[in-house]
């Protein structure tokens, strides 16, 4: 693989430190308004809350601990945050 | 007619006097057409020649009584030709008078020897934003409705907004009551913008500036603030977004909190887009949109500017075929700058029903399968294919990223190909695929013109919504161009970029279609002309032209506004009862519910007439 092709790739998950980029994610859970516990739980993954809307869960998370958030059973789904257009 | 009395009426007059007496648009036009020319005439018979569609011409017509100054030598005998004809007057000094009286009564004022020179009052003036005339809430340069957004908060979520521009004050105090900057992290009340600490976040796109002045600008720094929004005493509440769906669902929740706290009804502007997602309202960014509407509480979309844009591939597989089914969509990559490198880059997403057994895959410029879940690394690309199950829907999603080097035989002979898995496979047999971003590049075979409306555009509560046009011309800031026409447009006709409908389960969207092409609006001092080229900005103010579904969803918002000031407890479901009932159908939009123009045009006046269900 060329090295451009390389450094792109390897530098898509990572911020300019070199550290795993944080990812901004909404997160469905599989209970309604989070309790503490499971706001815990949520936190020890890795995931920094920014805000609750019933059972979505919106906050930030390093690139690399993505797959273990959706692995978690209290997790029902993960979508990460997308950039919008204007429409004009 | 008698030229002498004839010359004693203003030009403008005159065109309603052959009305009268021979109720023909043909020698109407004739009339029109014997002006001098445009610029040697009043601003407001300039806009009038210019403008007059057929479709003016008969409102002009249908105008019964008409307002007009008049000079006199006698307020007194020409008091009692006015009484004569039917008409009021005021008297405005002793030799000048008001008089509103029935047109075809023009030429009996003219003939009346106390009277010198009959002119159209300012009021006849054509003064007020076409959109407004087109959608019935300005009708002979008056409101038709009382409503003014008061008591009635908007939310702008967008690039920001110049909070110094006249049209967001009253009485020299701002009318945004908060406005949080996401990318800085700054929040700023009503009194700290007032003290110019707002000026820190400024709108250096100019986006939102121009969407808020169309829900609720106040039309200040245009002379007779013609350029008025459609709720102009509504107040706002605008965030400068991040663009992100994270950040977006948390500024819906804290405008929506906000207008709880003031105890007001509000309706909130999403004037922006993307297309990832299953385009059904399914994903989470989505759906936090349908958790936060409620009573009171709406959230209008845009539909999207993607109409011409090879960014949809889709089809229906037929079922029960003797072979297996195949079909191919091409697509090319564009080269972009992507972290700094020059690389072709494509991230796409096939979606597919749950009940089909189909396989998706890739097939490379030189004629290399992949099939999901895979992820391969060549000396000049890299390729990912992956197969989900979305947790809603269920559905079947493949996401596809291809990253090559920006060499010609690399960037275009790319193909999706579907294909049966087993027999029988087929079951519902609908297949879309989106390309993420159009920058990415475009289908070059399989397009399909269906299914273009934008998350969040999709989600079930949004109203959605498609512009049309109703502007071509406007005086400009440009040296080169001081008079922009676009004469290739049709007014009144669909823009032609505006995202055609429906969504991929179904929904009838967008909803409703609203002026968005071109809308003059408030004008950002902070965005450059870079972002805001000098054609498009109006000459002598603070206003320039804009066109996207961007600006008509704003329109939309702003009558929302007027609804909820009437009624503070509509929640989506029936604002949208009440749009579908009063839309406007004619000859451009055809019958609806249809993909371009959802249920037709939006009519202000008839939609503050529809009674509760």
């Amino acid at each position: 693989m060329t090295n451009s092709l390389k450094k792109f790739l390897e530098s898509r998950d990572k911020d300019k430190d070199g550290r795993p980029k944080k990812l901004k994610v909404l997160v469905t859970l599989k209970v309604s308004h989070p309790d503490k516990k499971s706001l815990k739980r949520l936190k020890e993954i890795g995931l920094s809350v920014e805000d609750i809307i019933d059972h979505i869960v919106i906050g930030s998370i390093a690139a690399d601990k993505e797959e273990a958030l959706k692995a978690d059973p209290l997790v029902s789904e993960v979508e990460r945050s997308q950039k919008l257009d204007f429409t004009s | 007619m008698n030229d002498k009395i004839s010359s004693k009426i203003d030009p403008l007059l005159l065109l309603g006097v052959e009305r009268a007496d021979k109720e023909d648009i043909k020698s109407l036009r004739a009339v029109k057409d014997k002006l001098p020319s445009v610029k040697s005439l009043h601003p407001g018979i300039q806009s009038l020649q210019r403008n007059m569609s057929e479709t003016n011409l008969k409102r002009f017509l249908r105008t019964d009584k008409v307002s007009v100054m008049v000079a006199t030598t006698d307020n007194k005998s020409v008091a009692k030709v006015v009484a004569d004809n039917k008409g009021t007057y005021n008297e405005l000094t002793s030799n000048k008078m008001l008089i509103r009286i029935p047109r075809a009564a023009l030429m009996n004022l003219a003939q009346c020897a106390e009277i010198s020179y009959v002119e159209a009052s300012t009021r006849l003036e054509l003064h007020c934003d076409a959109a407004h005339r087109s959608t019935g809430l300005i009708v002979n340069n008056q409101r038709t409705v009382p409503q003014t957004g008061k008591g009635v908060l908007v939310g702008i979520i967008d690039s920001g907004i110049d909070t110094n521009h006249e049209a967001f004050k009253k009485d020299g105090k701002t009318r945004i009551v908060e406005y949080w900057d996401q990318i800085r992290n700054r929040r700023y009340k009503s009194d700290q913008i007032d003290q110019g600490k707002a000026t820190e976040s400024p709108d250096t796109v100019g986006h939102g500036t121009h969407v808020a002045g169309i829900a609720a600008g106040n039309g200040s720094g245009s002379e007779g603030n013609i350029y008025q929004g459609v709720a102009p005493e509504a107040d706002l509440a605008v965030v400068k977004t991040t663009m992100e769906t994270g950040d977006i669902a948390k500024a819906i929740k804290d405008i929506f909190k906000l207008a709880d706290k003031r105890k007001q009804p509000c309706v909130i502007n999403l004037s922006l887009g993307g297309h990832f997602g299953g385009h059904d309202g399914t994903t989470i960014a989505e759906r936090a949109i349908d958790q936060l509407s409620g009573p009171g509480k709406l959230v209008v979309v845009s539909a999207g500017n993607e109409n011409q844009k090879p960014i949809h591939a889709g089809t229906i597989l037929p079922k029960e075929q003797p072979e297996p089914v195949r079909w191919v969509a091409d697509f090319e990559l564009r080269p972009g700058k992507y972290d700094g490198q020059v690389l072709g880059y494509m991230a796409l997403q096939v979606w597919y029903h749950h009940e089909d057994d189909l396989t998706v895959q890739l097939r490379s410029p030189n004629g290399e399968l992949f099939t999901a879940p895979m992820g391969i690394e060549k000396d000049q690309y890299h390729v990912s294919v992956k197969h989900e199950k979305a947790h809603y829907s269920n559905d079947n999603v493949v996401t596809i990223q291809v990253i090559t080097l920006p060499l010609p035989q690399l960037l275009s002979g790319w193909s999706l190909i579907v294909t049966e898995s087993t027999p029988g496979g087929v079951r519902v047999g609908s297949v879309h695929a989106w390309i993420l971003s159009r920058s990415f590049g475009r289908f070059t075979g399989g397009n399909s013109t269906s299914c273009l409306v934008g998350m969040p555009g999709t989600a079930y509560s949004a109203i959605t919504v498609a512009s049309y046009a109703t502007r071509k011309e406007w005086d400009s800031q440009s040296l080169t161009d001081l008079h922009m026409n676009l004469e290739a447009m049709n007014l009144e006709d669909i823009s032609y970029f505006s995202s055609e409908g429906p969504t991929r389960d179904g929904q009838n969207k967008p909803e409703i279609a609203a002026p968005g092409q071109y809308l003059i609006s408030t004008l950002s001092s902070a965005a450059p002309p870079m972002e805001l080229p000098m054609e498009y900005r109006v000459k002598d103010i603070n206003y320039v032209a804009l066109q996207g579904t961007s600006m008509a969803a704003p329109y939309v918002t702003g009558a929302l506004a007027l609804l909820l000031e009437k009624d503070g407890t509509i929640d989506w479901s029936e604002a949208k009862r009440r749009l579908i009932k009063s839309a406007r159908l004619d000859t451009h939009s055809g019958p609806c519910w249809n993909p371009r123009w959802g249920y037709g045009k939006i009519d202000v006046e008839k939609l503050l007439t529809i009674e509760p269900t």
